[in-house]
C-alpha cells in the first residue's frame, strides 16, 4: 500500500479537515461534502526543508528575500488571507503588528463590569443570524492630561447561527441561546436591521406582521430599527478613518475586537467573550469589482461585496448609532452665536434668534425650549390644531 | 568497367532519388506507425518498452522525458534541458491524480513547487495514451494557459523518439497553435476563464491553473462539474477568495 493510500485510508477515522500527513510536507484532508484536497509545502522538497541544513540555508535566503512576512506567509506557507489582499481591512487585519493593536488575545482579559452595554443584530433564515455585543467604557479624564478620554468600544461577545444540517436557525432556539449571551440584559439598546420591524410577514388570521413580533413573542430583549447611515463606503471610512486612525503612526485604537479564538471558517453558536466571526467576516470583506465593460462607463464601485456581512452589519449599527451625535440644545447654540457682542446688540440678536427657533417649531407654547429628546414629540404644526378632534 | 559523365550523372540521380524516396517511405511508415524493419519479437519487445515507459505518470515523467527551465545559466546548468525532478512527492502527486475515485482534485501548495509541470504532465500522457481525450485548461490570462500548453509540447518533443514514434503528432508541434497541443487524435486546449466559458464543451478533463487568482472561478467550477468532465484539477497557491473558502469549507449560505 503506498503512503497516499494509506493516509487516505486514515481520513475516513479522522473529523473532516483534519490533515493526515502523506510524506513530509505533504498532507491530505477531506471536506465536509468528502472531496480531498492535498497540500504541498515547500517543505516536499529535501532542499528546501528547514530541518536540513541546505534547506535552512534555502530557508534564510529566501525568507530574508521576500519584502514582508506576510507575502512569505501567503506565497510559501499557503496562509490565503496573511496579507489581507482586496480585503477593505486587510492593511490592518493582515499586518501582524497592527492586528495585535486592534485584536485583544489576552485570554484573562474581561471588559470592566461598570462599562456600558450596546449591541447590533441581523436576522437571518438561510443567511447567518448575528448578535453583536460592544461595551463602551464611561467618560472619564486622562489623569495625566486632565482631558476628557476619548470614546473607545470593545466588541466583545457575539451569537453567530446559520442554517445547517443539525441547526435550523429558527427564531425560537436562536433566541434561547441567546439570551444566554452575559450583560445583554443590560443593554442600552440593540440596534436592528429596520426591515424586522415591516409588516411584511403573511398571517392566517389576514393582518400581515413581522418578524420582530415573533422575537418579542419568544422574550427576546427589546430591540429598535436602525436609522443612521448604511452605506458601506462611510462604514469603512468610520472604521479606517476614525476608529482606527493613525494606528501605523502610533496612536491608539479606539475600536477594539476580542478575540482569542480565530479562525479560518465560521464558528456558529454563541460567543459570549470573543468574536471570531466578526473577525472571519472582516478579513474577507471586498470591495464590488466590476467587470471591464462595466468600468468603461463607471467610475470603479467602493462597496462591498454583499455577502459574509452578518456580523458586519451589526458592527455598522453599533457604530452608526454611537456615532450619531447628540443634538446640541438650542440654548446652547444660541448663547455660542450672541457671545461676546455687546449690550445692545446681544439681546437683540438673541430675540431674533428666539424668534427663528420659535418659527423652526423648536419652541414650547410657553415659549421654552423643547427638549432635542423627548419620549413623546407632538408636532404643533402638522395636528389638527388643540380645538380640532382629529376626524 | 568505364562509365561516361552522362552514366555517373544518371547513377547519382538514381541514388538521390533511391534515398528520398527511403525517407519519404520511413515517415510514411511512422506516420502509419507501421514499421516493416522489425519481426514481430521486436515489435512485442517494442511494445513492451513503450507500456513500461507510460505505465504510470511518475514513470514517465522522471525517466522518459525532460523539464525545460530558462534559468538554467543562474543555476549553473549545462543545459535548460533538466530531467524531471524526482522530489519525494512527485510521486505521492502523480498517484493522487491517477486515483479515478473521485473526479475532482483540489491541490493547494507552496509557490515553485512544479506542481503544474507535473499536472500538465499527467494530463499530457493521457492525451498520449487514450484517443479522443479532450482536455481544457483554464489560467488566469491565455498567455499562462499557452505556458502550460509550452509545457505539454515540450515535455512531449523531450520523450525518446522511439516513444515520440509511439505516438504521433498530427501535425509538427512548430506548427500547431500555442493556444493546443495535439497528439493522435487527443487535444489539449486553452479557454478564457471565467462565466459560460466551458459550456458548449464536453472534455474529459479540465485543468484549472492558479484557481485562486481567476475571477468567477467558482461559477466555472460549477459549470464544468455540470458539464459532465470525468477530471477536474484545481491547483493553486494562496490567495483570499473562493477557492481558499472552498477547500478550508469555510463558506455558508450566501447573503
Amino acid at each position: 500500500m503506498t503512503n497516499l493510500e494509506t493516509a487516505i485510508r486514515k481520513l475516513d477515522d479522522v473529523p473532516d479537515q483534519t490533515r493526515v500527513e502523506v510524506i513530509r510536507g505533504v498532507n491530505i484532508r477531506r471536506k465536509k461534502n468528502g472531496l480531498t484536497v492535498m497540500a504541498l509545502h515547500y517543505s516536499a522538497i529535501p532542499d528546501r526543508d528547514p530541518e536540513t541544513e541546505k534547506g535552512a540555508a534555502w530557508y534564510a535566503k529566501e525568507n530574508g528575500g521576500y519584502a514582508s512576512q506576510s507575502m512569505w506567509k501567503k506565497e510559501q506557507e499557503m496562509d490565503a488571507y496573511a496579507t489581507g489582499g482586496e480585503a477593505v481591512f486587510g492593511s490592518v487585519l493582515g499586518n501582524p503588528r497592527l492586528y495585535e493593536l486592534v485584536v485583544i488575545s489576552d485570554p484573562f482579559w474581561y471588559p470592566d463590569p461598570r462599562w456600558d452595554v450596546v449591541a447590533g443584530f441581523d436576522h437571518g433564515v438561510t443567511n447567518a443570524t448575528g448578535l453583536l455585543k460592544a461595551y463602551i467604557p464611561r467618560e472619564a479624564l486622562d489623569p495625566r492630561t486632565g482631558e476628557k478620554m476619548p470614546l473607545e468600544i470593545y466588541i466583545c461577545g457575539e451569537f453567530y447561527r446559520y442554517r445547517t444540517d443539525e441547526w435550523s436557525n429558527n427564531v425560537d432556539e436562536n433566541v434561547v441561546e441567546m439570551k444566554q449571551m452575559p450583560d445583554l440584559d443590560r443593554a442600552r439598546w440593540i440596534k436592528a436591521d429596520p426591515s424586522i420591524f415591516y409588516d411584511a410577514v403573511a398571517t392566517d388570521k389576514g393582518a400581515p406582521t413581522n418578524i420582530y413580533q415573533t422575537y418579542k413573542k419568544n422574550n427576546m430583549w427589546p430591540m429598535s430599527g436602525y436609522d443612521g447611515i448604511r452605506s458601506d463606503v462611510t462604514f469603512v471610512e468610520w472604521i479606517m478613518s476614525d476608529w482606527w486612525k493613525g494606528i501605523a503612526g502610533g496612536r491608539k485604537p479606539r475600536l477594539h475586537i476580542v478575540c482569542r479564538n480565530p479562525s479560518d471558517r465560521p464558528q456558529p453558536g454563541l460567543h459570549p467573550f470573543d468574536c471570531p466571526n466578526l473577525l472571519w467576516e472582516m478579513k474577507r470583506a471586498k470591495r464590488v469589482q466590476m467587470t471591464s465593460r462595466q468600468l468603461l462607463t463607471k467610475n470603479a464601485s467602493e462597496a462591498l461585496v454583499n455577502k459574509n456581512n452578518h456580523l458586519l452589519d451589526p458592527l455598522k449599527q453599533i457604530l452608526g448609532t454611537v456615532r450619531n451625535p447628540t443634538a446640541i440644545p438650542s440654548e446652547e447654540i444660541i448663547a455660542g452665536q450672541i457671545e461676546g457682542l455687546d449690550m445692545f446688540t446681544g439681546p437683540m440678536r438673541g430675540r431674533f434668534l428666539m424668534s427663528a427657533e420659535a418659527l423652526g417649531g423648536k419652541l414650547n407654547l410657553d415659549g421654552t425650549l423643547k427638549k432635542p429628546k423627548s419620549p413623546l414629540r407632538i408636532d404643533m404644526r402638522k395636528g389638527p390644531g388643540c380645538l380640532q378632534r382629529p376626524r | 568497367m568505364q562509365y561516361t559523365d552522362a552514366q555517373l550523372r544518371q547513377i547519382h540521380l538514381a541514388a538521390l532519388a533511391a534515398h528520398a524516396l527511403e525517407q519519404q517511405q520511413e515517415e510514411f511508415d511512422r506516420a502509419r506507425r507501421t514499421d516493416n524493419k522489425l519481426s514481430d519479437t521486436e515489435k512485442r519487445e517494442q511494445a513492451e518498452k513503450i507500456r513500461e515507459a507510460t505505465a504510470d505518470t511518475y514513470t514517465w515523467l522522471t525517466r522518459y522525458t525532460k523539464t525545460f527551465n530558462p534559468h538554467w545559466k543562474d543555476h549553473g546548468w549545462e543545459s535548460p534541458y533538466r530531467a524531471f525532478p524526482s522530489w519525494p512527492f512527485v510521486r505521492p502527486l502523480c498517484e493522487y491524480l491517477e486515483d479515478d475515485s473521485e473526479r475532482v482534485k483540489l491541490i493547494e501548495k507552496s509557490r515553485d513547487m512544479m506542481a503544474t509541470w507535473t499536472i500538465a504532465g499527467y494530463f499530457t500522457l493521457q492525451c498520449q495514451l487514450v484517443a479522443e481525450r479532450e482536455v481544457i485548461v483554464q489560467t488566469m490570462t491565455d498567455e499562462k494557459g499557452f505556458e502550460v500548453i509550452s509545457y505539454a509540447k515540450h515535455l512531449y518533443a523531450s520523450q525518446p523518439q522511439w516513444l515520440r514514434d509511439a505516438f504521433p503528432l498530427p501535425k509538427p508541434l512548430d506548427k500547431q497553435p500555442s493556444s493546443e497541443f495535439r497528439v493522435g487524435t487527443s487535444v489539449m486546449h486553452v479557454i478564457p476563464s471565467g462565466i459560460g466559458k466551458i459550456r458548449s464543451y464536453h472534455p474529459w478533463g479540465i485543468f484549472s491553473d492558479e484557481t485562486a487568482f481567476q475571477p468567477e472561478a467558482e461559477v466555472a467550477y460549477d459549470e464544468a462539474r455540470a458539464s459532465g468532465v470525468r477530471k477536474i484539477v484545481l491547483n493553486s497557491t494562496a490567495n483570499a477568495g473562493w477557492y481558499y473558502d472552498f477547500t478550508n469549507d469555510a463558506t455558508m449560505a450566501r447573503a
